[in-house]
């Protein structure tokens, strides 16, 4: 696994420039932008830049002889998801780090637990769209993979759209307080929430690890 | 090393279905025409592809059950899968060093010095043959068991093809116990380094000879239409009609040199053999 890890590290490491114009973006974002914004648009390229992994794999036919190497299914999986949770790890902090000095430089007035708690939802966040996009990338292939995410999204859509409207009905029908219930959730500790998400983060990721583990087995290539 | 039996895997236009065995200690060619199943059937002994029936058994394990240990007896070359161009020789050490136990880096530099194959610059800058000689390099350099080498010396001028044969001959060499399973179409290359080949067409194996054999008593025949008429036929194995009237593989090519004395009897060679096996009658 360690392998694998190491040969996902330097194909990044191959991305000097683009590395040096991100933090150069960054570092004007920071300058202007909302200090929140930087640690989205981190915890964004973040994920993009370890999604790229698979498609550097692909790329040139290079699964078969990846395959030939002395790793299995299981391994390559569990090395791209740590690589992946690392990845991310590494563009959040650098992202946290430079909120909080966008922050200083723009003089602004701060509690830092209530940013970090504020910031500790971007992790899961993105460890979710991760863990979302790893499967069917595995599956699919990066360029299929945006389609079928294009069509997910698109079933989410209307799925939510019945679901609300399901909501509604069942709010009215059984006369359920919904302000009480969001005023009850507003009351949690932020920390509390954050954690939560964070461990729901995880677990999804965690879940989407064995999809891909099951659908690794059973290619062929 | 290898046992095969009945392998089958069937594509919408294709079917495999090939038995083969690869004793320790020998070389073993596959030859046959691009599309003759060389590729599907190496793929299924490293467990790339699922066989649809048979048996396959590779260092007396079901490839689908192999473990990374496993992995690291084979030294694996494919004729169009490698590392990712974007890395260097420098990054292809970091790699092999934390996948293989008994990566030998000394020999790996080494090799690569003497192959003149640069370390500054990255995969996609090397030449055709700089990148087949890395592939074969990365899979002699870990002390594996058993080679498989993908058409390796496909598309290379002859020097390059000469200095792979050769570091497949030293890796043989230091091991009478390690075995080559090599697939070309180039013949002359497998001429000089098998034991014994299998012909394959059209998923089938239609051939399998000792190499000296195939050298030493197969012949060609060139004949003319009133020299077949009177030929005995019985140690004919193909038959290709030819402009001046036919050529005839034999595997007793003393019976018709002694017997037949006035006709023209080549010496028998794979390049020949494939023409006529796969070209003829």
């Amino acid at each position: 696994m360690k392998g694998l890890v190491l040969k996902d590290f330097l194909l990044i490491a191959k991305q000097k420039k683009l590395a040096i114009m991100y933090v150069f973006v960054a570092f004007f974002l920071s300058l202007s932008m909302d200090s929140t914004f930087i640690l989205s648009y981190f915890s964004l390229i973040g994920s993009l830049i370890v999604l790229t992994t698979l498609s550097y794999d692909a790329y040139d036919n290079g699964y078969p002889f990846l395959m030939t190497l002395p790793v299995d299914a299981k391994t390559y999986v569990y090395a791209k998801y740590v690589f992946s949770f690392l990845g991310l790890l590494f563009f959040w902090i650098a992202g946290v780090i430079l909120q909080f000095a966008s922050l200083i430089f723009q003089k602004e007035s701060f509690e830092v637990l209530d940013t970090l708690s504020m910031d500790l939802v971007f992790f899961p966040a993105f460890l979710f769209i991760i863990g979302l996009m790893l499967p069917i990338t595995i599956k699919f292939g990066a360029e299929k993979a945006r389609i079928v995410l294009m069509v997910i999204f698109g079933i989410v859509f209307v799925v939510g759209l019945m679901g609300k409207k399901v909501l509604e009905t069942t709010v009215r029908d059984y006369h359920i307080d919904l302000a009480a219930i969001v005023k009850k959730l507003d009351a949690m500790p932020q920390q509390v929430v954050a954690l939560s998400l964070a461990g729901l983060g995880i677990l999804a990721f965690v879940i989407s690890m064995m999809i891909s583990i099951g659908i690794m087995k059973k290619k062929e290539f | 090393m290898i046992k095969i039996d009945n392998l089958q895997k069937n594509y919408k236009d294709f079917s495999l279905d090939v038995s083969l065995e690869i004793p320790a200690g020998t070389v073993t060619g596959l030859i046959g025409k691009n599309g003759a199943g060389k590729s599907t059937t190496i793929k299924a002994i490293l467990g790339l592809i699922k066989p649809d029936g048979g048996t396959l058994e590779v260092l007396g394990k079901d490839p689908k059950d192999f473990t990374s240990k496993d992995k690291e007896q084979l030294g694996v070359a494919l004729s169009d899968s490698g590392f990712s161009m974007m890395l260097n020789l420098e990054d292809i050490v970091k790699i092999l060093k934390s996948m293989y136990r008994s990566f030998d880096e000394k020999f790996f530099r080494e090799q690569c010095k003497e192959q003149g194959l640069p370390f500054d610059k990255t995969l996609k800058d090397f030449s055709t043959g700089m990148k087949a000689k890395l592939r074969v390099l990365v899979a002699i350099s870990h002390a594996a068991k058993l080679l498989i080498l993908d058409e390796p010396t496909s598309g290379l001028d002859v020097l390059a093809r000469n200095d792979i044969l050769d570091m497949l001959r030293d890796y043989l060499a230091q091991d009478s116990e390690r075995s080559i399973l090599i697939s070309s179409h180039i013949s002359s290359d497998l001429e000089g380094l098998c034991d014994n080949v299998y012909m394959i067409h059209k998923g089938k194996i239609i051939l399998r000879e000792d190499t000296d054999a195939i050298l030493g008593q197969y012949g060609i025949l060139k004949v003319s239409e009133d020299e077949y008429a009177k030929l005995d036929k019985q140690y004919l194995k193909a038959t290709k009609k030819e402009s001046f009237g036919y050529s005839c593989l034999t595997n007793e090519k003393q019976f018709y040199l002694d017997n037949y004395p006035n006709i023209v009897v080549e010496n028998g060679n794979i390049d020949d053999m494939i023409m006529i096996l796969l070209g003829g009658k």
